[in-house]
């Protein structure tokens, strides 16, 4: 009875340490803030089709894919529904020429370089880091963008100094 | 049994493709001419602002804590009038057969296919034993997390990791210019070649003392440099085997003499 | 020891463990607050704000912290020493201070590897430097004498460990046996259900002296891996073939003199000086006079090839170590206390008198500390390029931490004696005797 007792307990904190550990490891995994504008990557991107590189432009030439400015927003919804409430905050932004404060969802540490270019060039589809965005409406991170998972990549394509830490760390 | 060995010698192999300091992609050299270089210390002023480096103040500099991964080395000879002084920028010279690398218990310092001595800092533990070995002091020390007053921190090079405390850091060659370089180069489906790129002390030296480039292209100006025969390297009786190539100041043996070249050759 | 009987073997090692006097609280509370205020904070300080807070600099970069590493490990190969070589050249006088002596390996290897992270600059990352399989794909670099430090002192602490339970199990069955309350449930359990029939003698001592054979080698590795820590390097001063050796043999004579301190307070403090005789005495001073010949032997030899290879780089340092203030004064004090006071062993008379060995092997253990401090803090003051000497002075912080390790090891032995068995009953018994008819007299 007292070894069983003893088991149990000894059971019980292998099993909280490794749920804590798992809690911790992946608390970004999910991770889908409120944004500032209630904007719907499932009506742009998805019904109406519009290219990811269309607001995103930098992605094919730069390290950042970039987030579109205001004037990119307005550029359309000068026009297309300017009535809906959601347009309209977009258009006092532009108004008190502000820029909009979106909270970046994939964030990395500042120890990694990670060109946007590099990838886009060698042919890799924006959903195969970002997941299918063209549905959601919410956008939620589905890539754990650990080391790891990058190095998988990596290895699969045969990466030339794909597995240098010089690569995308300095 | 015999399958698994084969397939880990295959796997090992084929991490040591393209070879380990035998085959570079490139092999970064930077010569330093001692004939040109006054000693004015521009170059130590833009490695501070191309690199993040944190101005540590008074008390820290007081106790040899300064942060200049470039330094100018100061050597006088001779008392009052009769006196040379000699300059001399030292650097991380990237040894091919770097001492500091056999010491890293975490591979945070490692040769990389450029031939350079890289220094990974977010996986430095700080165990001190990359800078104990380093034959030329040029490992410097993030002693505490260092802070930017409040307009400075605009000015950080975003291309540039700012260390936390507890992390060893040296002279990258400017590693993320090489970065950009070899960028643009791959775009263009060429490699890169002088004029790509300057490293931020190259850049600043208004001498031209310091040439940046590739060994591994014959026509390169370094190439050229280093077959000078004032050519010398930082204690190559060490065997270090510096990336590093010094051109040696001709200087008057005697005065007066006019004929210093004797001994001032090789 | 003929007088003693079984019986009061027993009750004398299980007195030492219950009967605890206010001197003894008093003893311990006192070590483990100066343990706590001199290390603890200090050390909290320092991960807080960085490695600034102590006197490292430039091409210092190595100060008091590896010193009092090296050191540590030293003491540890007191135990190994004692126990495993004594026992298998079946030495009888080692059985009643082999145990503490194993104790005191366990503690200061403890300490060393406490001290590795105290002077590291990010050791909330130390175990990058463990090899496991990771999902960054990183390896560690197994050509570090950094990593091969890592291999040997876990491997050291972990068998001394078990080297220490082993020895202790018909102990621990011994006090099981005898105590009362809360203390029988530990013991029971610590005992492994130890009867001791035949089959498990026969087991426990199969085991032990494969332990004592497998520790030897590896005690001799340990202190040479820490030694090519600094040999490695191309440092003049610490470019040295004869480093390990030397580190070793530093090694046994600074653990044999904690020893024989050590042993002198706790004879003093438990009465137990009808087990720890003045013989034994005798017998660790002749074994510090040997280990001091060597030592002088090494250190020459050090000091004389530097001066034969005739580099300036190395000249500068012999010159820095041994005839600048203040190191010379250190150097010089350190030949003293380890090459010339031991020499006072040759007489059998100062040999057996408690006084002067507790004098002589205090100030070998200063001496030994010393020694390790100057190979680390006047060879990287003087490396290669003159622009860049600077001297190292270890800050208030650093010397802090350092008196407060040696109230933690004082604090784990006082905390030792009173739950272990610190002297081994059933090896003092095989040097009494059987029981027998009252009368008989055992020639």
């Amino acid at each position: 009875m007292k070894n069983l007792i003893i088991y149990i307990i000894t059971a019980v904190i292998f099993v909280v340490t490794l749920g804590v550990g798992y809690l911790i490891a992946d608390q970004y995994l999910g991770r889908a803030p409120e944004q500032p504008i209630n904007f719907s990557h499932r009506i742009h991107a998805g019904d109406n089709e519009i290219p990811c590189m269309y607001c995103h432009s930098y992605a094919e030439r730069a390290r950042v894919s970039g987030v579109p400015n205001v004037q990119r927003c307005m550029g359309c919804h000068k026009i297309i529904k300017t009535d809906s409430p959601e347009i309209q905050k977009v258009a006092g932004y532009w108004d008190r020429k502000e820029p909009i404060p979106w909270i970046k969802v994939h964030n990395l540490p500042d120890h990694v370089v990670f060109p946007h270019k590099r990838h886009v060039k060698a042919g890799r589809k924006c959903q195969e880091c970002h997941g299918p965005v063209e549905t959601m409406d919410v956008v939620k991170r589905i890539a754990p963008l650990k080391m790891g998972w990058c190095l998988k990549c990596h290895g699969k394509y045969d990466v030339k100094n794909g597995r240098e830490c010089w690569t995308c760390h300095t | 049994m015999s399958g698994i060995l084969t397939r880990i010698k295959d796997k090992l192999k084929s991490y040591r493709v393209p070879g380990y300091r035998t085959k570079f992609d490139y092999k970064w050299t930077m010569v330093v001419d001692l004939d040109r270089c006054s000693g004015c210390e521009a170059c130590v002023v833009a490695c501070y602002a191309e690199n993040n480096l944190p101005v540590v103040g008074k008390r820290d500099c007081d106790v040899s804590r300064r942060f200049s991964w470039i330094r100018i080395e100061r050597y006088v000879e001779g008392e009052y009038p009769d006196v040379k002084v000699k300059f001399i920028p030292i650097m991380c010279q990237h040894c091919d057969t770097a001492p500091c690398e056999i010491g890293c218990p975490v591979y945070a310092t490692y040769h990389n296919q450029d031939g350079l001595n890289v220094q990974v800092y977010n996986r430095c533990v700080g165990t001190f034993t990359c800078a104990t070995y380093c034959t030329y002091d040029v490992r410097r020390f993030n002693w505490f997390t260092y802070k930017w007053d409040a307009p400075l921190e605009q000015q950080l090079n975003p291309d540039v990791t700012v260390r936390e405390m507890g992390v060893m850091e040296k002279c990258t060659f400017c590693i993320q210019r090489i970065r950009v370089a070899k960028d643009t180069a791959k775009d263009e489906g060429r490699k890169v070649t002088d004029g790509d790129m300057q490293t931020a002390c190259m850049q600043s030296c208004p001498t031209d003392a310091i040439t940046f480039g590739d060994m591994n292209d014959p026509n390169s100006k370094v190439s050229k440099l280093a077959k000078s025969p004032r050519r010398y390297r930082l204690l190559e009786e060490l065997d270090t085997d510096p990336s590093v190539i010094y051109l040696k100041r001709v200087m008057d043996d005697k005065k007066g003499s006019g004929n210093g070249h004797g001994s001032s050759h090789g | 020891m003929d007088n003693i009987s079984y019986k009061e073997v027993n009750e004398d090692v299980v007195r030492t463990m219950t009967k605890t006097g206010w001197k003894y609280w008093v003893a311990l509370i006192l070590c483990a607050g100066l343990a706590v205020a001199l290390w603890g904070v200090p050390w909290g300080y320092q991960i807080y704000v960085g490695q600034g807070v102590t006197g490292l600099n430039t091409p210092t970069f190595w100060g008091i912290y590896l010193a009092n590493f090296v050191f540590w490990i030293g003491i540890s190969h007191s135990g190994t020493l004692l126990s495993a070589i004594l026992f298998i050249t079946a030495t009888p006088w080692r059985r009643s201070i082999y145990r503490s002596a194993e104790a005191i390996t366990f503690f200061s290897v403890l300490t060393a590897a406490i001290f590795i992270f105290v002077h590291m600059g990010r050791p909330w990352n130390f175990y990058w430097t463990m090899p496991y399989f990771t999902t960054r794909q990183l390896w560690v670099n197994f050509t570090s004498p950094i990593m091969f430090d890592v291999f040997a002192i876990s491997t050291y602490m972990t068998s001394s460990v078990i080297f220490l339970y082993f020895g202790s199990i018909p102990d621990l069955a011994a006090v099981r046996d005898r105590v009362t309350g809360w203390r029988k449930p530990v013991y029971t359990y610590l005992s492994l259900g130890w009867r001791g029939t035949d089959a498990e003698w026969h087991w426990l001592s199969k085991s032990y002296t494969f332990f004592a054979v497998f520790i030897i080698p590896l005690a001799v590795s340990v202190h040479s891996i820490v030694s090519w820590d600094f040999a490695l390097s191309m440092v003049p001063g610490l470019n040295k073939t004869i480093f390990a050796p030397y580190f070793v043999v530093g090694a046994i004579f600074s653990g044999t003199a904690a020893i024989v301190t050590l042993m002198v307070c706790f004879r003093k403090a438990m009465k137990v000086e009808k087990y720890i005789t003045l013989m034994h005495f005798d017998k660790l001073c002749m074994l510090l006079l040997v280990m001091s010949l060597l030592w002088s032997y090494i250190n020459v030899v050090e000091v004389f090839s530097g001066w034969f290879a005739n580099t300036s780089a190395e000249n500068e340092t012999l010159r820095y170590r041994m005839f600048l203030a203040p190191h010379s004064y250190m150097f010089w004090l350190m030949i003293l206390t380890n090459s010339i006071l031991p020499l006072l062993f040759i007489f059998r008379r100062l040999r057996t008198s408690i006084f002067v060995c507790v004098v002589v092997s205090i100030g070998i253990n200063v001496g030994m500390w010393i020694e390790r401090y100057l190979i680390v803090a006047t060879s990287l003051p003087r490396k290669f390029l003159p622009n860049m000497w600077h001297d190292y002075i270890p800050s208030l912080l650093e010397i802090s931490v350092t008196v407060g390790s040696f109230f933690f090891f004082a604090m784990l032995f006082l905390i030792f004696v009173k739950v272990w068995p610190s002297i081994s009953i059933y090896e003092v018994k095989e040097d009494i005797g059987f029981p027998m008819r009252k009368g008989f007299k055992r020639h």
